[in-house]
């Protein structure tokens, strides 16, 4: 299937989704374990000997409403798309917001509501039929929101107290990360870019770059992403997003192009970025150092990592119980250390637990992507699910002392409001283009 | 591509991230049931570590028994961010944020740091949003430097919550003891008082006791492994004066105290404890009243010639004990103590008159006439001359070119003439005489001969002499950086010059000129081996070093640097032209010493120096004054009693760049003034020290152990 093919047939298909109420029933049975898990999370925490704060349930209660309120709608309105996505961050949403219930109560009624607001988002984009032919045609103004956020991501580097400011704080409660949603529309443009100008990637001669100009048009994403990268590097600071950033790209030039050359050329560029930050910046420096010896800095760069990975060890295999360990000597455990506090609670089977709800998401997002009917939805359903798998191995990793540390959250699970949207605006994209899969192959 | 090839793509990435996951599984796999027991182990166990206690560094007294330099408590306030909460932050709500926004509030108030207008409890919470926001630290203690309480604050909580923080340093002693009493309602604050150096002299002992700096890199890295008593980079080390000379002395041995903590970093208990050894006290030489009475009196004599530099030195003849010594412009020692203040530094540094080089024993300067007691000595000593021997000076002598000697006549008419400083001559003259009107050209011939008629020392003899009176090299004073001056020789004018060497030099060195160089102590040195029948001291300025119960570990030894090898009798003769300098009416210096209540001998120098200006047309040339003269220093050297010599000095006047300054108008007159206070104020047995007092060493600084107080174990 080519661009050519799709251009002689351009009008969309949308007036064939399916609608009319259909029992969904695998997702019905499905969703009784997260409702399930998170109820009993929050009955566990209240036995707690000790526990001083009002007794409440009532975050399992609205977990539980809107996954039923959800599963009602989508049964009504688009009863073909996937029944395993959504039981499955539910269970990470539930795991979430059990863990942030114990080690951070005081935020908790803030993660649910971004919950809410996230589901709302998240089932909005699934029953946009137009969704994703606006965001292949209009792919160039995708660009503009995007480069409207990186420059809010950017100029935040240079008030106040200057560079590592990554939160544009609305009110002092109130903030929203820039590069949270910029990383989803990246993904779609990508896609779009890629699908499109496919041809060129495939035929281009990268050893003749003056016969054939064509390498202007691939060069020009590959430089693009990496410049990005670089700056979130050097003037936010922003170890995580750039990493992930670049991943995405490597990711998605892999699935969308033939050309081994590009990729390994991409990769090298990386490495490069690597390279010289290490080597320029001593923040990204002191990174490595305290990721090869964390015991040297424990008074300093390296507490927090130490502190993670006793508390992990402290867990054993089946952990130390809910809200029966210390996982309060972890910085920013509820944040981008969650994963410290689960392996201390729930153990070596909780932390399987996680990654073996990433993996399914994994498989199913794939399974999606391959249905997808045409190779821009196929590309934009492989790259997000990709997007959400690599940021959980990049903070997962990280915080095992596998590669160095990066401030990003565990999507679904971490607390963060911004994170947690981004996250159901995902799945929502995902979703709607699960819908399309048995329309005619175009 | 095909939907195969997708779907092989699809399965390549999805079978990449399985095998990351499964890596992932296998480093949990390590850490919670492999290496679970000992990560177990590690976090249940305390580490004991080793922790440093400085050691105070020794006092120092003068003669008397004053203090010169001592430790002053500095008071630093430390802040443990764990103690201010006393639960985990996490679940901190709106009352704890308020209660430590205005807990800190209270501090700043209290240490008087800034802090920003506004609603303190909401800055306080952006700050720690936003040090959450990042995972790893920035440097703590710059944030606490730049008075930023909420940001470092922050960071520490966060980070490393208990560990310390300095939040504000060189707090005023009142301050800090208010601090204290409030701190008791402050959980967490700390005042920690450490000791700094205090001189109480101020400039007047600039030089002499120098200061001491942070310690430099290259100095850590000379250590070995094998060093004993280690410095630690946040150390401080003498880098000038005494402070540098006697630093072994004065540092002291660093205590160790065994600590155990537990896996966050909290104090459980001191399992040993080896005190530090404070630093030795020293007792100098140097007697406070007079080294000060020498400052005004150098300092009004500068003033009076418009001279901006200026040395006067005093020793005991007989042991080589400096009693005094100056070097003008100065600098107030105290500015180096604590964080220098970098304005103040810069004007310091940049000043063209260099205050903080020592002019004493590091400025080298042309001796001029004073030089004369060198070859006097020497040729008395080789037999060049005896008391007897006497040489015409007719105010002007003719030195035939030496390039054209085959022909006399014109080696005549090319002659190259030498003057005395007096222009109708001195007449017949002896060494005596010689020495009393400083007569030049009695030298010229005394040290290069004069054609047939008179025989001299010769520059080789020359040259010897002067380093057998110590010139040409250092004196060995436990200062750093004096210079060893310069003595000119016939292969050193070849090297450096490519010049052939003339009697003409051999005349210029005579008379101190040309190229020989010397240091003010180095001419003092010199003039006590006169004084003393030829022996040269290491010039010496702490006569005792005590430890801190006050047992003695060093005593004074007078140390002999070299003996000139001159005979006694000869020196005498030496002697008796210098009193004649002073005692005879006709003698250089006899204006400044009329009256005066002790026998003196001096021997006056003015001595011509080159300050090198570019003329108009664009060739060199010294500067003069307004009558083409060169310009001059002034030097005075000069031993009292006569009979029986208590102490010798120097004094000596840099040019002021404008006119001719006359040792003998200049310099005597101000070695006077010095030798009038010396014999009238001081008892005469006041050059003997006075029996040390008990050393008042100020006890090792207070350690306020950062969290010795119980927190209830587990939130």
């Amino acid at each position: 299937m080519t661009a050519t093919a799709k251009l002689q047939n351009p009008e969309p298909t949308a007036g064939t989704l399916a609608v009319g109420f259909r029992w969904r029933a695998r997702e019905f049975f499905l969703l009784l374990f997260p409702v399930a898990l998170t109820a009993l999370g929050f009955y566990v925490l209240q036995q707690l000997e000790g526990r001083v704060d009002v007794e409440r349930y009532w975050p399992a209660i609205v977990l539980g409403v809107a996954a039923l309120v959800m599963h009602l709608i989508l049964c009504w309105k688009a009863p073909d798309a996937d029944e395993m996505l959504l039981p499955i961050t539910l269970m990470m949403n539930g795991m979430g917001l059990v863990m942030i219930e114990r080690l951070a109560s005081n935020f908790t009624v803030r993660q649910t509501s971004s919950m809410i607001i996230g589901m709302l988002v998240c089932l909005a984009l699934t029953l946009w039929n137009e969704g994703p032919r606006y965001a292949e045609r209009y792919r160039y103004t995708l660009i503009l929101p995007g480069i409207l956020l990186l420059t809010v991501g950017l100029v935040l580097s240079f008030v106040g107290e200057g560079p590592g400011r990554s939160v544009l704080a609305i009110t002092d409660r109130f903030g929203i990360q820039p590069s949270e949603p910029l990383k989803l529309l990246l993904v779609l443009f990508l896609a779009g870019f890629l699908d499109f100008h496919r041809e060129k990637f495939a035929t281009v001669r990268l050893t003749h770059p003056f016969q054939d100009r064509r390498w202007l048009w691939v060069f020009i994403p590959l430089l693009g992403m990496w410049g990005i990268s670089m700056l979130l590097l050097i003037l936010q600071r922003d170890l995580g997003a750039a990493l992930l950033f670049f991943t995405i790209f490597l990711v998605l030039a892999y699935l969308a192009t033939q050309r081994i050359d590009y990729v390994a050329l991409s990769l090298g560029f990386f490495m490069l970025g690597a390279f010289v930050a290490y080597q320029a910046l001593s923040y990204v420096a002191t990174r490595f150092e305290v990721w090869l010896d964390p015991w040297s800095f424990n008074q300093g760069a390296g507490y927090q990592l130490i502190q993670a990975l006793l508390a992990v060890a402290h867990g054993g295999v089946f952990g130390q119980g809910l809200g029966q360990g210390f996982p309060g000597f972890v910085p920013v455990v509820h944040s981008d250390f969650i994963l410290a506090a689960i392996g201390e609670e729930w153990g070596l089977a909780g932390i399987l637990a996680v990654i073996g709800l990433y993996l399914i998401f994994l498989l199913r997002g794939f399974y999606v992507a391959m249905r997808a009917p045409d190779s821009f939805e196929q590309l934009v359903a492989a790259g997000l699910t990709a997007l959400l798998c690599m940021q959980a191995l990049i903070i997962m990793a990280g915080s095992l002392k596998l590669v160095p540390l990066t401030g990003i959250t565990l999507p679904f699970i971490s607390y963060g409001g911004t994170s947690l949207m981004t996250s159901y605006a995902l799945l929502g994209m995902v979703l709607r283009i699960s819908r399309d899969r048995n329309l005619e192959p175009v | 591509m095909t939907q195969q090839q997708v779907r092989q793509r699809l399965f390549l990435f999805q079978v990449l991230v399985v095998l990351a996951f499964g890596l992932l599984t296998v480093q949990l796999w390590r850490i919670q049931v492999l290496g679970g027991s000992t990560y177990q182990t590690l976090s249940q166990q305390n580490s004991i570590a080793p922790e440093t206690i400085d050691a105070p560094r020794g006092v120092i007294y003068d003669r008397q028994g004053r203090i010169v330099v001592r430790n002053r408590p500095s008071f630093r306030a430390t802040l443990l961010p764990a103690r201010v909460v006393n639960e985990t932050w996490l679940l901190w709500g709106e009352e704890e944020w308020r209660r430590a926004g205005s807990m800190l509030t209270e501090v700043a108030e209290l240490l008087q740091i800034p802090l920003p207008a506004g609603n303190h409890t909401s800055q306080l919470r952006a700050a720690f949003n936003q040090a959450s926001g990042q995972l790893l630290s920035e440097d703590i203690d710059k944030l606490c430097q730049a008075g930023k309480l909420f940001e470092c604050f922050s960071e520490a909580l966060i980070t490393a919550p208990y560990r310390p923080i300095t939040i504000q340093k060189d707090i005023p002693r009142d301050a800090a003891f208010t601090v204290m009493e409030h701190s008791i309602n402050l959980p967490g604050l700390t005042i920690v008082s450490e000791s700094q150096r205090e001189y109480l002299y101020g400039s007047l002992y600039a030089h002499l006791l120098g200061y001491e700096l942070p310690i430099p890199k290259e100095r850590l890295e000379r250590q070995t492994r094998f060093t004993t008593n280690r410095y630690l980079p946040t150390d401080r080390i003498g880098v000038a004066g005494i402070e540098s000379g006697y630093e072994e002395a004065l540092r002291g041995t660093r205590g160790v105290r065994t600590v155990e903590r537990n896996v966050v970093g909290r104090q459980v208990r001191v399992i040993e404890q080896q005190p530090a050894i404070p630093g030795h006290n020293l007792f100098l030489t140097i007697d406070s009243e007079l080294q000060k009475v020498i400052t005004e009196v150098l300092q009004e004599g500068l003033n009076g010639v418009g001279s901006l530099e200026g040395v006067a030195i005093v020793m005991n003849p007989n042991t080589g004990e400096v009693l005094a010594m100056v070097s003008l412009p100065a600098y107030d020692n105290n500015l180096f103590v604590g964080t220098i203040d970098p304005t103040q530094f810069q004007q310091l540094s940049e000043n063209p008159q260099k205050p903080m080089f020592n002019r004493a024993i590091s400025g080298v300067y042309p001796p001029g006439s004073i030089f004369k007691i060198i070859p006097a000595a020497g040729a008395l000593a080789d037999g060049i001359i005896d008391r007897t021997t006497t040489i015409k000076d007719p105010g002007i002598i003719y030195l035939p070119n030496e390039n054209v000697l085959n022909d006399p006549a014109l080696a005549m008419e090319l002659a190259q003439p030498f003057v005395c400083w007096l222009e109708t001559g001195h007449g017949d003259e002896n060494v005596v005489d010689a020495l009393a009107h400083s007569c030049d050209v009695f030298f010229y011939e005394v040290g290069g001969g004069y054609l047939d008629q008179f025989r001299g020392l010769g520059d080789v003899a020359l040259a010897k002499w002067a380093v057998a009176f110590g010139l040409g090299e250092p004196t060995r004073i436990r200062l750093p950086g004096e210079s060893s001056g310069h003595v000119p020789t016939r292969q050193w004018k070849r090297l450096s010059k490519q010049e052939s060497w003339v009697t003409g030099d051999t005349y210029n060195m005579s008379i101190g000129q040309g190229d020989v160089l010397v240091t003010p102590l180095q001419i003092l040195n010199a003039t006590t081996a006169i004084a003393n029948g030829g022996t040269l001291y290491e010039p010496q300025l702490v006569y005792q070093i005590q430890d801190a119960q006050g047992n003695v570990v060093q005593s004074f030894q007078p140390r002999v640097l070299r003996r000139a090898n001159v005979p006694a009798e000869h020196l005498a003769i030496v002697a008796e032209g210098m009193h004649g300098a002073t005692s005879w009416e006709d003698g250089t210096a006899r204006i400044s010493f009329r009256d005066v209540a002790v026998s003196v001998a001096g021997k006056t120098g003015t001595a011509e120096y080159c300050p090198v200006i570019t003329k108009e047309d664009g060739t060199f040339d010294c500067k003069r004054d307004k009558d083409g003269n060169q310009l001059t220093h002034a030097w005075f050297t000069a031993f009292a009693p006569y009979e029986n010599p208590e102490i010798a000095l120097v004094v000596f006047v840099h040019g002021n760049g404008e006119t001719v300054i006359q040792g003998s108008e200049v310099a005597a007159p101000i070695a006077r003034r010095i030798i009038d206070y010396y014999f009238s104020q001081r008892p005469l047995d006041s050059a003997r020290p006075v029996p040390p007092p008990p050393t008042p060493t100020m006890p090792p600084p207070v350690e306020v152990s950062p969290a010795v107080a119980p927190i209830q174990e587990e939130p």
